[in-house]
């Protein structure tokens, strides 16, 4: 019988393989009869077994099935359900250290006033984060992910609801610190923000490469420490720029507000024309 | 009472793993599913060996269990944007080896099973 389809006889028939998969079949030669059904992509009629074969009757299915397609759907509702209601999200992702809490507290400060501000803070443990946010008087919805290393668009989904959001409603989902997981996967957000100090080393971006690719905008943080170490900025953004020529760029220092204006308002504006997009007013 | 905790630090290849199993219950019968082939890309820090154990104990006790977890590594390839450069790429530099110009990326991102074999 066919070991890719199952089908009982012992016909020539094409199972559309690409060329890249290179297993054979091994049990029998080229042979010839006629299906009577054409074949479905996923062909998930049961096989009709040669009785008398002592082999085990194998049947191939071939897939496109994309492993993150639950998450992917989950972060277009998400997305659709933020359109809704003329809310936008970022998603903060950083190393531990990086300066994302330090940073979201400056953004909470400079436009807290004028656009209403929610967090989603994800942290394997604790809500010291979050406590931190609260101070500011903002809305803050605390994640733990236990062990988990990133946050998911289900999670996020989740606490969207929690929120208080309203038409300009600003949403930042502070992730787990985290280079690597955090990249994989959508939240539902407008824009990937990633937060890297200068005292990470330039060579992140290298050692990193997908995150420095699926982000929008760096944010250097921690810039006025530069003069403490032996490189200068343009070693950071030529090394993030081979990864990323897209990639925007924000030397900043949050806690000496140095370089804060143009990132706060790329914020404002992406946030914006996002809406613009979605309800044309 | 201090409860005793199964220490796993979470991979991303462990969410991988979760998903994997969750497409392939809902699609098959999973008790008669054999094999399950996999298209990683390279570019994606998604280490095999991580998502082949993840996987392993993910199925485990379920009717998946059992099943082997094929792993297809797809290697990082692009298209200049300048030159008509197209080709492997080593490592993750997006740079054309022959110009030196930016690179599109065609493939190593591949995230999907793309082959389930049931008995």
């Amino acid at each position: 019988m066919c070991a890719v389809c199952g089908c009982g006889s012992h016909s020539e028939h094409s199972h559309g393989h690409h060329a890249s998969h290179s297993y054979a079949h091994e049990q029998h030669e080229p042979h010839v009869h006629e299906h009577r059904e054409p074949h479905a992509r996923e062909d998930e009629r049961a096989p009709e077994f040669d009785r008398g074969e002592a082999e085990e009757s194998v049947r191939r299915m071939r897939w496109e099935a994309e492993i993150l397609s639950n998450n992917d759907r989950i972060a277009q509702e998400n997305r659709d359900y933020l359109a809704g209601l003329g809310a936008v999200a970022f998603n903060v992702i950083g190393s531990p250290g990086s300066g994302k809490t330090t940073l979201l507290e400056e953004i909470i400060r400079a436009l807290g006033r004028e656009h209403p501000i929610a967090i989603l803070e994800g942290d394997q443990e604790t809500d010291l984060d979050a406590e931190r946010i609260r101070r500011l008087g903002v809305q803050v919805f605390q994640i733990n992910t236990g062990s988990g290393c990133h946050l998911d668009a289900r999670m996020v989904g989740r606490s969207l609801p929690r929120l208080d959001l309203r038409p300009g409603s600003l949403i930042f989902v502070e992730n787990v610190g985290n280079l690597v997981c955090p990249a994989l996967f959508d939240l539902g957000e407008h824009a990937k923000i990633l937060v890297t100090a200068v005292t990470e080393g330039p060579d992140k971006p290298l050692k990193y490469p997908h995150i420095f690719r699926e982000a929008h905008v760096l944010a250097l943080t921690k810039t006025d420490l530069l003069p403490h170490l032996d490189v200068g900025l343009h070693a950071y953004v030529e090394n993030a720029r081979r990864i990323n020529p897209h990639l925007v760029i924000f030397p900043v220092s949050s806690t000496r507000n140095l370089g804060m204006r143009p990132l706060l308002d790329w914020i404002v504006r992406s946030a914006r024309a996002e809406r613009v997009a979605f309800s044309g007013a | 009472m201090r409860r005793s905790r199964i220490y796993l630090q979470r991979m991303h290849e462990l969410s991988l793993a979760e998903s994997i199993v969750e497409i392939v219950t809902e699609r098959t019968d999973a008790a008669r599913v054999r094999r399950i082939r996999v298209e990683v890309g390279r570019a994606l820090s998604v280490v095999p060996e991580a998502l082949r154990f993840c996987f392993e104990v993910v199925a485990r006790g379920g009717p998946l269990q059992g099943a082997e977890i094929e792993i297809e590594e797809v290697p990082i390839s692009g298209r200049c944007r300048s030159c008509e450069w197209e080709g492997f790429l080593e490592g993750f530099l997006p740079l054309c080896p022959r110009c030196a110009g930016g690179v599109e990326m065609v493939s190593g991102k591949e995230l999907r099973i793309s082959e389930v074999e049931v008995v």
